[in-house]
């Protein structure tokens, strides 16, 4: 005879499957779709991990390969921190800016769960939406303590476990208390908007990528290149950065592993709790936001996703950087004839696809087509303000290439 | 008074509607009535201009319309099935866009919208929803009615209004479409739920096997239950 325990861990396990799968084939879905920027953003968020760990990948390489016999153990320990901290920057990013989990709880407060099942999962489903990232990102401390390992496999397994568990922990946490905080700020109830989410991951992976941590060697010692700045790796140690590594710091590390679970643990409870009472709150009238387009109605068409103000951003990111680092002018203007180029072949799709929009596009009283060009135009001025900055910036790099 | 003089339609080598003759008065409300896929939202269609039809004429006071001119669809207010709403756009968005293309001034736009607001009791959903998708089905349908009465439209087209409703909303715009016809507009309308339809409508258009018969109220025969095998049906859960 089947055990209600047997049948009720079934049911967990296929409803934890059936949640993954979805979540795979939604991920799937966007980087299929031909009428969602958001495709593409997240082939470069792929793109700027995958560099992540190749670069990393090399830069072992060279100190395995060459830099080794130089090295003392203090400065193979030093790399080998600085190095896997910088590493968990991408895995925390991937942690603190993948979806949110507002639609999953909906999702699940229909499957016959308890709680506490329904929370593991709840807390999963992130990492699952960014599973083939999150994979990449989760390589990447291990690589970067590679240095450690001639030295010690155990300080190694150290190094490559404590600061991968501490990072997610911490940024499983942070992400916790920002959504409950948001869920009291907002009220909302429905799937909140997640590009902006997106587009920070990608601006984060971009930037850890313009940052290139390096290991170089010199008369004076080693030293990790940071953008053009050398940073001593003894610097690791004097700021208490090897904290698992250090000589008889076992119980601290482990504290501060347990304190780090603990908070990234409390920090869901709080956020499940702010959703669960957000849900059951009416919002009041005249505290919704978003109405920045109501007076442009076919610009709030256009900007359907509210992907606008958050693309600007990563363009105002870009264009700074571009000046910043004196790239070249093509650079910017590239990025930006790309942009253009791909905002308004969307916008033609967009048109061209029958949906409910063009539907209605088609009932309006207006001569005929009036309401697809002026959807058309409109995309167009909207991708043209979009990247005005890199416009800009590409104008004073050619200025300053000129003098 | 609008007219159709031999329409007909197919899809594919499929004919759904085989030369319709067929009038809708002034001042009457006509429900369209069929099975599913008898060809009543085809027939809608038509009028409102999304589907040209094969061959076969309509006529609008005595005049041949295009039905996908500007000019027609000042005439017309439409709701489709799927209410046809846009994506990303708030309740007043709606108004503001269907509106300002209608030729409509911006207080006109926001007088009326008011008003339709109002009349179709949208004002709860306008503070709980962002855009119209995130809005019920009730809401989305009622927005759909309203957006559809915010020219002057001479005709008013509606594939199944009533879906979505509920019991008081559905009453509701009952009385609505009653109005539309005291003065004097040409109201029809698509329905599947018998009661509705005998309620709210005076005239009924029964489409079946590519034609469609018109007649008054009183003499729609009586629908009757598919029938079904009760011994045999669902076995597995006897």
């Amino acid at each position: 005879m089947e055990r209600a325990g047997d049948r009720y861990s079934r049911s967990l396990a296929v409803a934890g499957l059936r949640i993954a799968l979805q979540s795979l084939r939604r991920a799937d879905d966007v980087l299929r779709s031909r009428n969602r920027p958001e495709g593409a953003l997240r082939g470069v968020t792929a793109y700027l991990a995958g560099f992540a760990a190749i670069r990393t990948m090399a830069s072992t390489y060279v100190f395995l390969s060459t830099l080794r016999p130089l090295a003392s153990r203090a400065d193979a320990y030093g790399l080998a921190v600085l190095m896997t901290i910088a590493g968990c920057v991408p895995l925390a990013a991937v942690l603190l800016f993948s979806r949110s989990r507002l639609d999953i709880t909906w999702r699940l407060s229909s499957l016959p769960l308890r709680i506490s099942d329904r929370l593991v999962i709840a807390s999963l489903e992130p990492a699952i939406a960014a599973l083939p990232i999150a994979v990449l990102a989760s390589l990447l401390p291990a690589i970067a303590a590679l240095p450690v390992a001639p030295q010690s496999p155990t300080d190694y397994m150290k190094a490559a476990l404590w600061y991968p568990l501490v990072t997610a922990s911490l940024a499983l946490g942070i992400r916790s208390l920002a959504g409950a905080l948001g869920a009291c700020l907002h009220g909302r109830t429905t799937v909140a908007p997640n590009h902006g989410r997106t587009v920070a991951l990608a601006a984060v992976l971009l930037i850890s990528a313009i940052a290139n941590p390096d290991p170089i060697v010199n008369e004076h010692g080693f030293f990790i290149a940071v953008y053009r700045s050398k940073l001593a790796v003894s610097v690791a140690r004097t700021a208490g950065l090897d904290l698992p590594l250090a000589p008889g710091s076992g119980l601290l590390a482990l504290g501060a592993a347990i304190a780090a679970l603990a908070f990234a643990a409390l920090s869901a409870l709080m956020e499940d709790a702010a959703l669960r009472h957000c849900r059951a709150r009416v919002t009041l009238p005249g505290s919704r936001s978003g109405s920045l387009w109501e007076s442009w109605p076919m610009a709030a068409v256009v900007d359907r996703k509210r992907t606008a103000f958050w693309s600007l951003l990563a363009c105002l990111a870009l264009a700074l950087l571009s000046v910043v680092q004196s790239a070249a002018p093509v650079v910017p203007l590239a990025v930006a004839a790309a942009i253009m180029l791909i905002r308004s072949i969307s916008a033609l799709a967009f048109i061209a696809t029958e949906s409910t929009t063009t539907r209605r596009f088609a009932l309006i009283p207006a001569r005929a087509g009036v309401a697809d060009r002026t959807y058309f135009m409109t995309a167009l001025v909207l991708a043209a303000l979009v990247v005005a900055p890199l416009m800009a910036a590409g104008l004073i790099r050619m200025a300053q290439s000129s003098r | 008074m609008l007219e159709l003089n031999g329409i007909m339609k197919g899809f594919g080598g499929r004919t759904v509607l085989d030369g319709v003759d067929a009038a809708f008065l002034p001042g009457t409300v006509t429900a369209i009535v069929g099975a599913n896929g008898s060809g009543k939202s085809t027939l809608l269609k038509l009028l409102w201009g999304e589907l040209g039809q094969d061959s076969g004429s309509i006529v609008y006071d005595e005049k041949p319309v295009d039905t996908a001119s500007e000019s027609w669809k000042h005439l017309v207010g439409a709701v489709p099935d799927d209410d046809a709403l846009v994506d990303g756009l708030s309740i007043r968005g709606h108004f503001r866009l269907c509106g300002g293309f209608s030729g409509l001034s911006r207080d006109q736009v926001a007088e009326r919208a008011d008003h339709l607001i109002r009349l179709f009791g949208l004002e709860e959903a306008m503070h709980t929803t962002r855009s119209a998708d995130e809005a019920s089905r009730g809401n989305r349908k009622r927005l759909a009615l309203a957006l559809a009465l915010l020219g002057e439209p001479r005709v008013v087209l509606m594939d199944e209004p009533f879906s979505g409703l509920d019991a008081e909303r559905a009453a509701a715009l009952a009385t609505i479409l009653r109005l539309l016809a005291e003065r004097d507009r040409i109201v029809v309308f698509s329905c599947h739920d018998d009661g509705i339809t005998r309620t709210a409508a005076d005239r009924y258009a029964l489409v079946s096997g590519g034609k469609v018969t018109i007649g008054h109220m009183e003499q729609l025969p009586p629908w009757s239950a598919q029938a079904i095998d009760t011994a045999g049906a669902l076995p597995w859960l006897a």
